[in-house]
């Protein structure tokens, strides 16, 4: 027997009791938890990169819980021409290239071992792995390597490798991006050759400068700044125009104002070689602004990268069926070659291609994606399937009738974006303020510029241009997005990740959480709750004798009996017999055991069993000798661990907690009492839940949605804002407004107190802001604001608003950090 | 004066290239990936070592 403190070679996790894997590394005998990590442990010494261990700082997961299947997953698939197109990029004659994403990284060693071994691969001409994205680009070449070998290759060494397609939105927002760098660069270099002349003409306008220099060096200023305006600020300059059009306020429109009379007003002082010029506010200003935008983006690109690390991207094959008839003519084709009136067959663990109708065989199928619902559906000859379901028990044959574009899942999500687009929005406090603000300096322009008139100033005009400039809301315009960005920081360390980054302001003000019950507040999969005997067997010996008979079935209740029995030795069982839906059985030392549900049980035992011992809130199963019942076990789904302590919390902050469900009143109240949460509403089909919010939202409720089915999707998208759980389906994650990224419901607590912090910072930044905008206006109304004053303002209001926001990534440090990795 | 203006354009001269320079590094892809660079001349660095530690050997 091993000790308990024994780790395991690869993964470094304790090797549970009862398991002696032993694997062989070099000369010496190593100990693993799993048959998965040993295989991998031999295939990185057998490669030469044993050095990985040394190197590694971080640890693997066991390589049994990333794949499920031995060997790892059939990679055929990307041998595939229809999947090479999509993938695949023609370098020449032999050389292809294509974009991977692997998932599993945890430290930089892992690129290292990933791109060292491919790289011994024959026919593999280039490997890199970018740690950041998670993207690994291969070149090799088609004739010496095929790349279900590379996509292999990556397997055997424990990482999970898929295609890397994105969407058109995603390779637009990285074009941006790019774009974004560019025009930030520019305006760096061409603003400091602006500022380095305006530092000599602060210098002539303080001991006095030759007239020609100043025109000089005036002219050069202009020439310098027209690509700043005409190429670097055009997002800046498009914004507001769209905002004109549409009638809506955001903090552009003043901002291109500002912009637009700064220039002006420069170019005319430049011109009749009188007055101030402001070129070098201008090019600081537009250096600002794009370098705020471009960090904002950098971080809401990193949160699209991590929504799509956490969801399997394998492409999806069926079992096509040549002839219906017969079963073992199947050919695995990738799931986008699946017709309407092909006939496919669906083994148990697999997923159902398409939307169809089963033409032989019976299983059951587990629709949760679709409904939500807990328990596997029963579905026989004739009968319909979903598309996305998972079959759970045995082998079916379906005709598809639908492909996905018409399917339900794709109705679903359609709704799911029709929702998403009535979303009530919460204004932000910088867009009330800019909608107002642009109407408000023009007419204090206007009033200055008649006051000076009117008192006979030949200045007048250079007294209002400087009230324009000094007008301009450069930190007024930064108080929102870089208090967002640094709260998008500091989430993602708490464990949750923001997909839009607005919804903080949404989260801050919620009084109502709205719950989801299965794969939410529990965590959607069934555990063992209660053994009771009846027989003359013990405990012990039914859980040996239930495990061993449902060791090879994939039934949640097999599961479930299997993760409580994992570590026992399991019997020798013949004449192993699955019926379908009902139960399992087999004999054992020659007597014949029967486990199922009551009816499957009663047709099989002499004595039936009794309704007083069935009595249970939750799924049962029976297991029985041929004479008499011996045991009924009892099952609940298990509540996440921090769930009740999380409705607690939320009750002290005078949150509301409702709690949402499609399923049974029971089954619903169990949970209500467990949590303690008061207000229940079960056996809610989608549209009465999409009712229930929209009733909340007219009650002036400030709702949040917390779930993880597609079934939630539409009132998901209609509530303020939007959670989903770590295992919602990747449309859901997609869609809505945050992500947790560990099982644990606590970060949904730290996220609301930094969106409450966040708000004070931002209504901070924005009177600040305020302040410093109409200090300067009266300075520059009453006579004169030099343009070094005018610059120094504008710069040094803009830092302390960073600074200001950059408060907010020091949160996460006074509470307990989740990795996200 | 001459020479102030020859600098000027000497500077804008200058400031052109380097935004020339600083396209092409844009376009080759270098701050794509700002991380996996540092730590990647590390790991090669120790590569020597391991050949002659484990039996390295290539694939077909």
């Amino acid at each position: 027997m091993l000790s308990n403190d024994i780790a395991c070679y690869h993964c470094g996790e304790k090797i549970p009791p009862g398991v002696r894997i032993r694997t062989k590394i070099g000369n010496t005998e190593e100990f693993v938890c799993c048959n998965g990590c040993a295989a991998v442990a031999e295939f990185i010494h057998e490669s030469g990169l044993s050095g990985y261990y040394r190197r590694r700082t971080g640890r693997p997961k066991p390589i049994d819980k990333i794949f499920t299947k031995h060997p790892f997953t059939e990679t055929e698939v990307f041998d595939d021409e229809l999947i090479q197109k999509e993938i695949a990029r023609k370098l020449n004659e032999t050389n292809s290239e294509a974009i991977f994403m692997v998932g599993e990284l945890h430290c930089p060693a892992c690129v290292w071992l990933i791109e060292n071994r491919l790289k011994k691969l024959d026919g593999v001409t280039g490997a890199s792995m970018n740690f950041a994205t998670h993207r690994l680009q291969v070149q090799w070449n088609v004739q010496q390597v095929k790349l279900s070998k590379i996509v292999q290759t990556v397997q055997s060494l424990g990482y999970r490798i898929g295609l890397y397609n994105p969407s058109t939105f995603e390779v637009a927002v990285q074009n941006q991006r790019k774009k974004l760098l560019q025009r930030m660069g520019i305006a760096g270099l061409l603003g400091m050759q602006v500022m380095i002349l305006a530092v000599a003409l602060y210098f002539g306008a303080w001991s006095g400068i030759e007239s020609e220099f100043e025109q000089l060096f005036e002219r050069f200023s202009l020439l310098l700044t027209i690509p700043i305006l005409m190429y670097c600020a055009t997002p800046i300059f498009r914004g507001a125009l769209r905002d004109i059009r549409s009638f809506s306020a955001t903090m552009d429109v003043p901002v291109a104002l500002g912009l637009t009379f700064a220039f002006v007003g420069s170019v005319y002082a430049t011109i009749a070689d009188s007055g101030e010029v402001y070129y070098d506010s201008i090019a600081m200003f537009v250096f600002f602004q794009l370098v705020a935008r471009f960090f904002e983006q950098s971080a809401q690109q990193r949160t699209s990268d991590t929504v799509r690390k956490l969801t399997s991207f394998i492409p999806e094959t069926a079992n096509l069926l040549e002839d219906p008839k017969d079963i073992n003519s199947t050919n695995i084709v990738p799931v986008v070659r699946i017709k309407a009136n092909d006939f496919v067959l669906v083994r148990p663990g697999d997923r159902v291609p398409a939307d169809g109708i089963i033409v032989e065989g019976a299983s059951e199928l587990d629709e949760s994606i679709v409904t939500g619902e807990t328990y596997p559906r029963l579905r026989g000859i004739n009968e319909p399937v979903i598309g996305g379901s998972y079959n759970t028990s045995s082998p079916i044959i379906v005709k598809i009738l639908r492909v996905s574009s018409e399917s339900v899942l794709a109705g679903i999500e359609r709704l799911v974006e029709q929702a998403s687009l009535s979303k009530p929005r919460i204004m932000g406090l910088a867009d009330k303020i800019a909608s107002v603000f642009s109407p408000a300096v023009i007419l204090i322009a206007i009033g200055v510029a008649l006051y000076w008139i009117q008192s006979g100033d030949s200045q007048w005009l250079a007294y209002t241009i400087s009230v324009l400039v000094v007008a301009c809301p450069c930190a007024l315009s930064l108080a929102t997005p870089t208090a967002l960005t640094a709260a998008t920081r500091s989430l993602v360390q708490l464990g949750i990740l923001v997909t839009r980054v607005n919804a903080i302001q949404s989260l801050a003000s919620t009084n109502t959480i709205l719950f989801d019950k299965t794969g939410t507040l529990t965590t959607g999969k069934m555990v063992l709750s209660r053994t009771r005997t009846f027989g003359a067997s013990s405990e012990l010996d039914c859980l040996k004798i239930a495990a061993s008979l449902s060791a090879r079935s994939n039934h949640p209740i097999s599961v479930a009996i299997q993760n409580t029995t994992e570590n026992f030795d399991k019997l020798k069982v013949e004449n192993f017999q699955i019926t379908t839906g009902a139960g399992v059985s087999g004999e054992i030392d020659s007597t014949n055991y029967y486990l199922g549900s009551r009816q499957y049980v009663n047709s099989h035992v002499k004595c039936p069993a009794r309704n007083s011992c069935l009595a249970s809130t939750g799924p049962i199963a029976i297991l029985a000798s041929e004479s008499e019942i011996l045991c009924v076990f009892e099952f609940q789904d298990h509540l996440r661990s921090d769930a009740a302590k999380i409705i607690k919390t939320l009750k002290a902050q005078n949150i509301a907690s409702v709690l949402v469900t499609g399923d049974q009143e029971a089954e619903a109240y169990r949970i209500a009492q467990q949590t303690g949460i008061a207000k229940v509403y079960s056996e809610c089909s989608p549209n009465d839940k999409l009712n229930l919010v929209k009733e909340l939202q007219k009650n002036g409720s400030c709702v949040a949605m917390v779930g993880d089915g597609l079934n939630d999707g539409p009132v998901m998208a209609a509530a303020h804002t939007s959670v989903a759980s770590v295992e919602a389906s990747h449309a859901i994650q997609v869609n809505s407004d945050f992500v947790l990224t560990s099982s644990r419901l606590q970060p949904l607590i730290s996220a609301r107190r930094i969106a409450e912090s966040t708000q004070r910072v931002i209504r901070q930044n924005i009177l600040w802001a305020i302040v410093y905008n109409l200090v300067g206006i009266t300075l520059a109304a009453s006579g004169y604001v030099p343009p070094v004053v005018a610059a120094i303002g504008m710069s040094a209001s803009s830092l302390v608003v960073v600074y200001n926001s950059l408060r907010l990534t020091r949160e996460p440090t006074q509470a307990n950090i989740v990795s996200v990795n | 004066m001459e020479v102030v203006l020859l600098l000027l354009i000497i500077a804008i001269v200058a400031v052109v290239s380097m935004g020339w320079i600083f396209f092409k590094t844009l376009q080759s892809g270098q701050y794509d990936d700002l991380e996996s660079p540092a730590h990647r001349i590390l790991m090669d660095d120790e590569t020597m070592q391991d050949e002659d530690e484990s039996p390295a050997k290539k694939d077909d």
